[in-house]
């Protein structure tokens, strides 16, 4: 800001802006506990499950995508869901892309082996456990009530599912389509249209009253 | 354009009203930097007096941003939606400061041929449970900000007084502490985001800081063109 610029709104302006960090710095504070709650989640699933042995035999740049896709389902994302960081609409529209080349490329083992035989199974329900763990804490913690616009919710929803479809892929080592389609995105899809649908309901609730 | 059609807002103020709401202090930054010649430009029509016009944009902002999760953009036409506001809650404060300010004065004419103050006080008077509360809100608040004044460095605390306090324009406080105009507005720049820091979640102290602090000024208000 230009000290120049001080006078005619110096006071209102510095008073507004400094609410407005301090808002931010609240929800930081607020949602603190949500985050380690979720981080905690993931691990105790993992200490149950397992982790899959042939995770450090993956290609390093598909162990790096499903390291992004930890950074943007359990930081990025909810952040921008909670108004916590407010990135620019290209840097949305980039975070997006960034989603989904970063889990599609984390999923599969790229190889001809279409396996099979394409029927859900238990990782989905392992992702419905997570899924719907991480989407209580969520709900609980206000997380789909911070911003105004009921799409603000989406980014949540997607931190969400990302997380669920990350954990059953660290957990299974069956990483051929017939097994990844139908069971890990399947039920990262399913799990993104339920804690879409309930972010809207519940934000609707909040703000429509 | 004529003078009475309200001056437009740039293209995409209606999403920076959005993310402003949502809590994105870098767009209200650039909001206010879009809104503040325009709720100037439109408020002089009420306001004649320079140091009056800057309080009654100040009490917009803070009116406006005290309120700012009830703003609702048409659909059709959000940029319009946010000049509509803003130019709405400005018109207002205008107007109420001007009608108290007229009160006041009324009220000061009044006291000779009403008998004397105590006749007038038992007139004006709201009943003593509300006085009490209102007067014990108002003291606090005033305390609050009185004590963050006296920990301004000297500097900042005199450019504060002299400008919000007394009412001074910056180039009288410049010619009053034998500084630069130029050195006056860069102390009351840090004074202010001092002011704001140590208020921090008492919006409304600093909200009060300024209407109180406007009373002071020897307002020349006119009515609306």
């Amino acid at each position: 800001m230009n000290p120049n610029q001080a006078s005619p709104a110096g006071v209102a302006q510095h008073a507004i802006d400094a609410d407005l960090r301090a808002l931010t710095r609240e929800k930081r504070r607020h949602f603190l506990p949500a985050f380690v709650a979720w981080v905690a989640v993931a691990a105790v699933v993992f200490s149950i499950a397992g982790i899959r042995g042939s995770l450090l035999e993956q290609p390093w740049w598909q162990i790096l995508a499903q390291v992004g896709v930890w950074t943007l389902c359990l930081g990025v994302l909810p952040a921008v869901g909670l108004g916590v960081i407010f990135p620019t609409a290209r840097t949305k529209a980039l975070l997006i892309c960034a989603a989904l080349v970063l889990t599609i490329a984390g999923s599969f083992d790229w190889s001809v082996n279409p396996g099979g035989p394409w029927l859900v199974g238990p990782c989905f329900a392992l992702q419905t456990v997570v899924g719907v763990a991480l989407l209580a804490i969520g709900g609980w913690s206000g997380a789909f009530l911070q911003r105004a616009r009921p799409a603000a919710g989406f980014w949540i929803a997607s931190g969400v599912a990302m997380a669920a479809l990350n954990t059953s892929t660290w957990h299974c080592a069956d990483t051929t389509f017939g097994h990844v389609v139908p069971n890990h995105i399947g039920g990262g899809v399913a799990m993104l249209l339920c804690a879409a649908i309930l972010g809207h309901f519940l934000h609707r609730r909040a703000f429509d009253a | 354009m004529t003078n009475d059609e309200p001056e437009q807002l740039p293209r995409g103020a209606g999403a920076l009203m959005a993310r402003y709401v949502d809590g994105d202090p870098r767009a209200f930054a650039t909001l206010e930097s879009l809104l503040t010649p325009r709720l100037r430009r439109m408020l002089r029509r009420y306001v004649q007096d320079e140091a009056a016009l800057d309080d009654v944009v100040q009490m917009t902002l803070l009116k406006a941003h005290l309120a700012r999760h009830q703003f609702v953009a048409s659909p059709s036409d959000a940029d319009g939606s946010v000049r509509a506001w803003y130019y709405t809650i400005g018109r207002h404060t205008a107007l109420d400061l001007a009608r108290k300010s007229s009160r006041q004065r009324a009220r000061e004419v009044d006291l000779d041929a009403a008998g004397g103050v105590d006749r007038v006080l038992e007139d004006a008077a709201p009943s003593p449970d509300t006085a009490m509360a209102e007067d014990e809100e108002t003291r606090d608040v005033m305390r609050r900000v009185r004590s963050a004044i006296s920990k301004l460095p000297p500097g900042q605390r005199d450019v504060v007084e002299l400008h919000k306090l007394k009412g001074m324009s910056m180039a009288q406080v410049a010619e009053r502490l034998s500084i630069q105009e130029g050195t006056a507005r860069v102390r009351a720049h840090r004074a202010y985001k001092s002011l704001a820091r140590r208020l921090e979640g008492l919006l409304p102290a600093l909200a009060c800081f300024v209407i109180t602090s406007h009373s002071l000024h020897g307002w020349s208000i006119k009515g609306p063109a």
